[in-house]
């Protein structure tokens, strides 16, 4: 099982999910109807304080030119020009009282904003 | 005022060698412009009492396409860009990550594409910039600087030259835009006010600029050369990109707070900016300095204040019409009030007073 302590040696070829977060996203997919068959898009849009803004979301199927890789039962599909910032990165998810819901752990980011969803590279 | 010969200033010629054997040309962000068509006086006259048209096609213009367009403008600068309704413009501050200024730009919704107008030599800079930050977005930039032209006619009969060459310029609110024909040519209007001077933006191909030109000088505009925009825009506190708008000043300090929206979320340089509003940790800012008319004081020169220095002095203009000359300058917040007076360092009993705290595009709205 993948945990965020694993980032320090992950390989920067692939992007990882924690259980945790495969079991949530599952619950998300269920939510929108396609927990059949689905894909978790992990991506990067440009903006956002820290200058580039992570993307998840959760879609019927990859496109040809993405990168795809199963965890825990979930297909995570990512787009070529988005890779080259995430590639090595651990998408976790915490609940509870204190959770922060779900949380980029990037080893590329050289910083990150307050609010967790932007990073600069 | 006596009108001199039209005929002189009728025609626009595109090729800067062959303008400069026409009207005497000055250099002002790297290109070469007429610095007068002939009275200076009633050009400097026609911005704040008449219908002053001045050629604005050195400053850039960008044409954007995309879904995620508007999304990733309001992305990478301060102002509330998305969403933007069609026939409706936006001014914005795009800035780094360390909330400093890459350039003012107007963002207008035309439709089918939205249309950007940058500072004078700025297209490229911007169109990178926004290229840069574009991943996973679908976003095209194109720059349409050289083939298009910007035509600017500002003052207080603006309008009502307008009105007789596209009728629907009167019911323009600020920062809107329309489509019309003029001369059976299309033109793009904007309402883009000089801080409280109305102003309109007319954007044509370049081809057409001539055209055009020749329609509003035939119903009332006057051609007004680079020092009157300049004594004019400096009057009014309006900074312009690369002099007072450039990546050593945040836009709070250049009075940009118009353009600021503190309410709207993420975007580069926001954590900074937010911080300096909060903290009042502002430093400095821009301000309109009245001198006295004739003084020898430049681009660069230094402000004294009780034996420190106290700013810079980063563009001047004599007023045309003798009273006195004009600054913008950046100086510290401790004497940015209206009243200071400020010495020219190395210049011997010359003074400055700070006439307005700038702020041309008003107070932040949200």
């Amino acid at each position: 099982m993948t945990t965020v302590a694993d980032t320090q040696k992950s390989d920067l070829s692939i992007v990882y999910i924690t259980e945790k977060a495969a079991e949530k996203l599952k619950v998300f997919a269920q939510k929108q109807g396609i927990a059949e068959q689905f894909v978790v898009r992990a991506g990067v849009k440009g903006g956002g304080c820290s200058g580039l803004t992570y993307v998840l979301a959760i879609e019927k199927e990859a496109t040809p030119e993405d990168k795809v890789v199963e965890q825990y039962g979930v297909k995570v599909c990512v787009d070529k020009k988005s890779y080259i910032f995430i590639a090595g990165m651990t998408l976790d998810f915490s609940d509870g009282l204190n959770g922060k819901g779900f949380t980029f752990y990037n080893p590329n980011a050289k910083k990150t904003c307050g609010c967790g969803t932007s990073f600069g590279v | 005022m006596e009108r001199p010969d039209p005929s002189g200033r009728s025609c626009l010629r595109r090729h800067v060698a062959v303008w400069s054997e026409v009207i005497p040309t000055i250099e002002s962000s790297g290109v070469r412009l007429p610095a007068r068509f002939g009275d200076p006086l009633g050009e400097y006259l026609a911005t704040s009492q008449g219908a002053a048209l001045y050629y604005h096609s050195h400053t850039g213009r960008l044409k954007a396409t995309g879904k995620d367009a508007l999304d990733l403008f309001h992305r990478l600068s301060t102002n509330r860009v998305n969403p933007l309704d069609v026939g409706r413009s936006v001014p914005t501050v795009i800035t780094t990550d360390r909330g400093r200024i890459v350039d003012l730009v107007l963002v207008a919704n035309l439709g089918d594409r939205l249309l950007l107008l940058t500072g004078a030599g700025n297209a490229q800079r911007v169109a990178q910039w926004i290229e840069k930050y574009t991943i996973m977005e679908e976003v095209t930039v194109e720059d349409i600087s050289s083939a298009t032209s910007r035509l600017t006619l500002i003052g207080p009969k603006a309008v009502e030259v307008l009105s007789k060459v596209i009728s629907q310029s009167g019911s323009l609110a600020l920062y809107q835009s329309a489509v019309a024909q003029v001369s059976g040519v299309q033109v793009t209007v904007l309402r883009n006010d000089l801080n409280s001077v109305p102003g309109y933006d007319l954007i044509v191909s370049r081809y057409s600029e001539e055209a055009v030109w020749n329609v509003l000088i035939k119903n009332g505009a006057m051609p007004v050369g680079e020092e009157a925009f300049q004594a004019m825009r400096i009057e009014l506190g309006v900074p312009l990109a690369g002099r007072e708008l450039t990546e050593d000043y945040n836009p709070l300090e250049a009075g940009l707070n118009g353009c600021i929206s503190f309410s709207k979320g993420c975007y580069i340089g926001q954590e900074v900016i937010a911080r300096l509003d909060t903290y009042g940790k502002l430093q400095r800012h821009l301000v309109v300095l009245h001198l006295p008319q004739g003084v020898d004081v430049k681009s660069g020169d230094a402000l004294m204040h009780a034996g420190a220095t106290a700013g810079t002095i980063i563009s001047v203009a004599p007023l045309p019409n003798g009273d006195k000359t004009v600054a913008l300058a950046y100086v510290r917040r401790a004497v940015a009030e209206v009243g200071t007076e400020l010495e020219v360092s190395g210049k011997l009993g010359v003074k400055a007073t700070v006439a307005v705290i700038a702020q041309p595009y008003g107070p932040s709205k949200d």
